[in-house]
């Protein structure tokens, strides 16, 4: 057993060594520093607690039997993102062929348009239509355009990071995420024009 | 610079991928170019939706016990490496047959003659068939050797 004195400063590479070496706390050490940022990415694929975390377990396992194959080419996080994008990609195509969910559903279309000619989007009923309607319309789109947006927006992950998740170049990361906007824009435009910013009647619209 | 490369170039601004030249140099256009300030402010309002989205799901306690037991009920690395191995062999060989197979079925077909060039054209014949088609042909070429004799004197 790969004898491993583990703490903050334990490095992701020794615990991987000990890992292969077949030491299980260093596993434990290894799930325990990666499973909240885990499940902060698989929460923006997933609908309730329940699957969220069947996912995330499904990703460790897998991060388990593979660990072998890792190559240190990149850091660990970017490699446990791209398996878990990858799980939870598969898993929205099992789930969407179980359920064929319509785009404009529920609440992106019951919210309606109201009157946020004098709101600003710092107020906190609009701050509130907004992250919904972006939450809907980003699982509504096409999954490269969403996985992009989420990586970036929610992950906060920089080009170099994504294109290392992604296993693509940064101009496609460029090309990508900048067309993913454009689709988020056209969908917010077409189901909450009271909410684009300077749209006919966003928040701050009107004649310019 | 066209709209489509300013609106690039906006994204990577408000990405925080431009260098610090760069970004200097697009802040200084921002303070002239009120259109381009427009679209950055666009920009920042379209991502407030993201900042705003609500918490995450937590990892609920006894998760990482709930992974390791998990683990410990599969097969070990060794074991998957072997069943990987042994998968990769069941594969190859049910190719090697399926290809196999498929040759068999040819050369089935083409004995059979339906490829036209098969058996069916081969010049396997009976002795008898042989003389009777060497006849023929030499009746044809004396056939041809008069006729073309007869327009060659006609022809003067």
């Amino acid at each position: 057993m790969y004898a491993l004195k583990q703490n903050a400063e334990t490095s992701d590479q020794q615990l991987i060594a000990a890992v292969l070496d077949g030491s299980e706390p260093a596993f434990a050490a290894l799930i325990d520093r990666y499973k909240d940022r885990l499940f902060r990415l698989l929460s923006r694929y997933c609908r309730d607690p329940a699957e969220c975390e069947d996912l995330a377990q499904e990703v460790f396992l897998k991060v388990f039997r593979k660990l072998d194959t890792f190559q240190h080419e990149s850091a660990f996080y970017t490699w446990l993102y791209r398996i878990a994008v990858n799980a939870a990609t598969d898993h929205m195509s099992r789930a969407s062929r179980k359920r064929l969910r319509l785009v404009e559903d529920d609440a992106v279309l019951d919210l309606g348009p109201r009157d946020h000619a004098a709101a600003s989007p710092d107020a906190p009923l609009l701050r509130a239509e907004l992250a919904a309607a972006t939450r809907k319309i980003v699982d509504s789109l096409p999954v490269k355009y969403r996985t992009i947006l989420i990586l970036r927006e929610y992950e906060d992950l920089s080009y170099t990071e994504i294109a290392a998740v992604l296993q693509c170049n940064l101009g496609t990361v460029e090309s990508r995420l900048f067309r993913a906007r454009q689709r988020f824009k056209q969908a917010l435009e077409r189901l909450h024009p009271e909410l684009v910013p300077n749209g006919p009647a966003g928040p701050t619209g009107g004649p310019r | 610079m066209t709209a489509h490369t300013d609106e690039r170039l906006l994204h990577r601004f408000c990405d925080g991928e431009l260098t610090a030249a760069d970004a200097a140099a697009f802040r200084a256009r921002l303070e002239t170019e009120p259109e381009l300030r427009r679209l950055l402010q666009d920009l920042q309002r379209l991502r407030t939706g993201f900042a705003a989205t609500g918490a995450a799901f937590a990892p609920p306690p006894g998760f990482t016990a709930g992974v390791l037991a998990a683990a410990r009920r599969l097969p070990s690395r060794a074991e998957l490496r072997e069943a990987e191995l042994g998968a990769g062999v069941a594969r190859l060989c049910r190719r090697l047959l399926v290809a196999a197979a498929v040759l068999f079925g040819l050369g089935l077909l083409w004995h059979a003659g339906v490829f036209g060039e098969g058996r069916g054209d081969s010049l396997q014949a009976a002795p008898g068939d042989v003389q009777r088609e060497m006849d023929r042909l030499d009746v044809r070429i004396q056939d041809g050797g008069a006729t073309a004799g007869r327009r060659g004197r006609g022809g003067r």
